[in-house]
């Protein structure tokens, strides 16, 4: 192969197993532990400058600041808080199902289920649903 | 034979689209080219480009085999940047 390279993303499979043949081993060593990624990005001066303020005052470096903001602020939008709630309604919706296929409809179980739902059931609602029940028995 | 202790991938957009565009995600390329213990890798250099390492390695979670390019960005610290990488068969 020439010393006139494609760049790695304009080859073709071909190309680069043919770019591999003509390659030199490398030995990557052991495979290391899982740990962390590396994301590196831009940032204005002033937000850079703020990072060093919060660190010193901390006591820590600007790049443990920015983890600790950039972590919370992922997590308060994707991350915990989507997945607990995700969580909570799923284990709700599963209790409300169980109580309405077992037919055990009981004022407890009713308040449980407006509590799952986040809704108020007014009392009407209850006493018809109760004197259905009766009803059916 | 030359040594590279690759044990982190720093992303940035550009790499970040560059591997999207062939359907990967960054944690499905840094399985298969760090973790991987059974990855190999061939390095070629030319004047143009300088140097770049090809990793064929493995994802644990799903199975992919990839092709990745890494450009060493630090050598003793064993970090290189993603230039592109896509899926190969077995």
């Amino acid at each position: 192969m020439s010393d006139k390279r494609k760049k790695p993303e304009e080859m073709t499979e071909d190309e680069a197993r043919q770019e591999w043949e003509e390659g030199q081993e490398v030995d990557l060593g052991p495979a290391p532990a899982k740990h962390m990624s590396i994301f590196s990005l831009r940032i204005d001066r002033e937000t850079l400058e703020g990072l060093i303020t919060l660190g010193t005052k901390a006591g820590a470096g600007p790049t443990v600041v920015a983890r600790e903001i950039l972590r919370e602020g992922v997590k308060e939008r994707i991350g915990q808080s989507f997945e607990a709630e995700a969580y909570d309604a799923m284990s709700r919706a599963t209790r409300v199902m169980h109580t309405i296929l077992s037919g055990r409809l009981t004022m407890t179980s009713l308040n449980e289920m407006n509590l799952a739902c986040n809704i108020t059931m007014p009392t009407t609602t209850w006493q018809k649903t109760e004197s259905q029940r009766e009803g059916v028995k | 034979m030359r040594k590279f202790h690759l044990v982190d991938i720093e992303w940035d957009e550009n790499s970040l689209r560059e591997i999207a565009n062939h359907g990967l995600e960054f944690w499905e390329v840094e399985e298969a080219a760090i973790y991987d213990s059974e990855r190999t890798a061939r390095e070629v250099a030319d004047e143009e480009h300088g140097e770049r390492i090809q990793i064929i390695g493995t994802c644990e979670q799903n199975g992919k085999r990839l092709r990745v390019f890494v450009r060493p960005v630090d050598k003793d610290l064993g970090i290189g940047r993603v230039i592109t990488a896509w899926r190969i068969e077995r």
